[in-house]
């Protein structure tokens, strides 16, 4: 879209620009969460811009020591025009690198993307759902330097990575044991698909599937499917 | 020898009168039950007769050895007759009544010796006795048969081979050894084939029972993601109502947007509803087992593209007439409002074209623009989708989902990039077509007028 601006554009300085507050850069592929946000925002005197997912690389790909300020991350991330998939959390750290403060959104219910990004510098959290004004309001005082998380708050997020992690460490642990098979069998099942679908997909038989996903649910030591799947969507 | 015969068969008989309501309940059919239960009295019945030949006269043994024949011929009727599944309860009644008689009837034959010594002596009693238990028997093991029910039919012909053993040897009271030797093999086959019957039938219930259990898990697994994908769109529905209350906000404020936004906000809002629209029209279940039918693919593209040119994209459509897909259409309006959002995204103010053609029995729908190209070798990773991908939260509806979608439909979707141009890609979304009402030629039909 025509309306991509990229990091530049905070040197032009907008009339009204208030230099006391950072200048507000906008990373989200929600185009109309972008554009609003960015509208409003630069209605309330700040110098906000949006970066395209597709111009991130050639703005990671500067030198740093340009412009800084205030990154509004979106944590769901799509793809860029190259088709490789971006995960918002990979950008704190280089962010942070620049010079940028790091305030995380997400519109998932997920929150371990969020504790991730917490661990790697990200000053808060604002889920998008919230109303409108909940999120300019939070998102102005971070622009004007306010601390949106207190330490104990924080705390909680870095006790929550840690325990991710952890449990990652032990999830691909388990999910090691599988054979290659196996494993293309539990991703089908974690896509919601049948046994019997799975079973004509393979061209097996429904006794053979039935077979793999018990020795599955042995390898992983849980009980049911269901368990099966949730470590693996974990 | 016959010693040991006897000892295997009495063994045998008793695992297969247990095992007999054990089938029945498992397989929730009384037959297994009654016929185990009768096998059991037709073991009986040879100990009491050889207690009666080592001890000569005793009018208690003899009463009993004339009962049993009764209580087998009586426990097959049960088979023939009792329909569906068997209780607990009533096969201990069964036993309890069991006992009860004999004990009776064992007081009887001492009270009145008489009678019964008259009674065991007349041979075509006993004879018919026989008779009707090895009838019975094969009465069950026809209608087992009629049934295809042939573990049944097995247990059925252990029972009538141990009631025609019975016959036999009523029928030859000589007794000669070879004869003797000839009854018990022929009893332990019976037994033999009783219980690998009733194995059969326990083995076959319990297949049957863990099938029951996968099949509830399978269900289990899939209403919890039916669950967690609600949970995922009722989040992007709340996020999109955020940013519509945004806009809408600033819409209302009255004041034009910044000079470096040249999208007009009402164009996007407009999107954006429709987008929510289609989050909350597709289905979330999972597609799987959707019934195929077919359906007119040109008035699904002609809505999306008047849609797209709507909002100020440069779409012509072109359709093959009577064109029809198998599948549902609201699959292919998914993807293709994703198809052309990307492409709007890649490659704005992009002119693009929409061609939709028969190929074999295939539906071969391919959109084209001419923005930036995407590098040859990432083509079709842009739908890959690994265990990363099942693990990001809230990812919305994209491309992958696109493939998830069509996958489903036995469709597929691939980008081409074409590098000799040096611009622009090409998607080609390939659907199973209908042949039924499509004429043979394919005729175009002329790009609609632009607005």
């Amino acid at each position: 879209m025509p309306h991509a601006v990229t990091g530049d554009s905070t040197e032009d300085g907008r009339p009204g620009a208030d230099p006391r507050r950072y200048p507000v850069l906008i990373i989200d592929d929600h185009e109309l969460f972008s554009t609003t946000l960015g509208l409003a925002l630069r209605e309330e005197g700040l110098d906000a811009s949006t970066l395209e997912v597709d111009d991130l690389q050639d703005f990671l790909a500067r030198p740093p020591g340009g412009p800084r300020g205030l990154a509004l991350l979106d944590l769901d991330l799509d793809r860029d025009a190259e088709g490789r998939e971006v995960d918002g959390v990979d950008l704190v750290t280089p962010l942070r690198m620049r010079g940028w403060e790091v305030l995380v959104v997400t519109g998932g219910p997920a929150q371990g993307a969020v504790a991730a990004a917490v661990a790697a510098g990200a000053m808060g959290y604002v889920p998008k759902w919230h109303s409108f004004d909940v999120l300019l309001r939070r998102v102005m005082a971070a622009a004007e330097g306010s601390i949106l998380m207190t330490q104990s708050e924080r705390q909680v997020w870095l006790d929550r990575y840690r325990r991710d992690q952890a449990e990652e460490q032990q999830m691909s642990h388990l999910l090691s044991r599988l054979t290659p098979r196996e494993r293309e069998v539990l991703e089908l099942l974690s896509t919601g698909m049948r046994a019997a679908a799975i079973a004509e997909h393979f061209v097996v038989t429904m006794a053979t599937v039935r077979t793999q996903i018990r020795s599955i649910l042995g390898k992983l030591e849980v009980g049911s499917q269901l368990e099966a799947v949730a470590l693996l969507r974990r | 020898m016959i010693a040991i015969l006897a000892l295997l068969t009495a063994a045998i008989g008793s695992a297969a009168a247990v095992m007999g309501p054990l089938a029945g309940r498992l397989g929730a059919d009384s037959r297994p039950a009654w016929l185990g239960v009768a096998a059991g009295g037709g073991v009986v019945v040879v100990l009491v007769e050889g207690g009666l030949a080592a001890r000569a006269q005793s009018p208690v043994l003899s009463v009993i050895a004339l009962l049993i024949p009764g209580l087998v011929a009586s426990f097959l009727l049960a088979a023939l007759t009792v329909v569906g599944p068997v209780s607990g309860r009533r096969v201990a009644a069964a036993v309890f009544a069991v006992v009860l008689v004999t004990t009776a009837t064992g007081a009887l034959g001492t009270a009145f010796p008489v009678p019964v010594a008259a009674l065991s002596e007349a041979t075509s009693f006993r004879l018919s006795l026989s008779s009707l238990w090895a009838g019975l028997a094969l009465a069950v093991v026809v209608t087992a048969l009629d049934r295809h029910e042939r573990a049944t039919a097995l247990v059925g012909a252990g029972v009538a081979l141990l009631g025609v053993v019975h016959l036999a040897e009523l029928l030859l009271p000589g007794l000669a050894r070879h004869v003797n030797a000839l009854t018990s093999t022929g009893r332990l086959l019976a037994v033999a084939l009783v219980l690998v019957g009733t194995l059969r039938l326990i083995w076959r219930a319990l297949l049957r029972i863990d099938t029951q259990r996968d099949t509830r898990e399978e269900e289990l697994r899939l209403a919890a993601m039916r669950l967690e994908r609600t949970a995922e769109r009722d989040h992007e529905l709340r996020t999109g109502l955020a940013g519509l209350e945004g806009a809408t906000r600033l819409l209302g404020s009255g004041r034009e947007p910044g000079s470096g936004d040249t999208t007009p906000l009402d164009a996007l809002l407009a999107a954006e509803i429709r987008r929510l629209e289609g989050l909350l029209r597709a289905p979330v279940e999972t597609s799987h087992e959707r019934p195929a039918t077919s359906y007119d693919v040109e008035p699904v593209l002609q809505g999306l593209v008047t849609l797209r040119r709507v909002s100020g994209m440069d779409v012509r459509l072109e359709v093959d007439a009577g064109l029809r897909a198998v599948g549902s259409p609201e699959a292919l309006a998914q993807v293709m409002t994703n198809v052309f959002a990307n492409a709007q995204r890649h490659a704005p103010r992009s002119p693009v074209r929409v061609t939709a053609m028969r190929w074999n029995d295939r539906v071969v729908i391919r959109v084209r623009d001419f923005g930036r190209a995407i590098a040859p070798t990432l083509g079709d990773r842009v739908f890959e989708t690994g265990v990363r991908e099942v693990r990001a939260h809230g990812s919305g509806l994209g491309l992958h989902v696109c493939r998830r979608l069509l996958a489903a439909e036995h469709g597929s979707i691939v980008v081409r990039s074409h590098p000799q141009e040096e611009s622009g890609c090409t998607v080609v979304v390939d659907l199973p077509g209908h042949r039924a009402a499509a004429p043979a030629l394919a005729a175009e039909v002329a790009p609609c007028p632009m607005p």
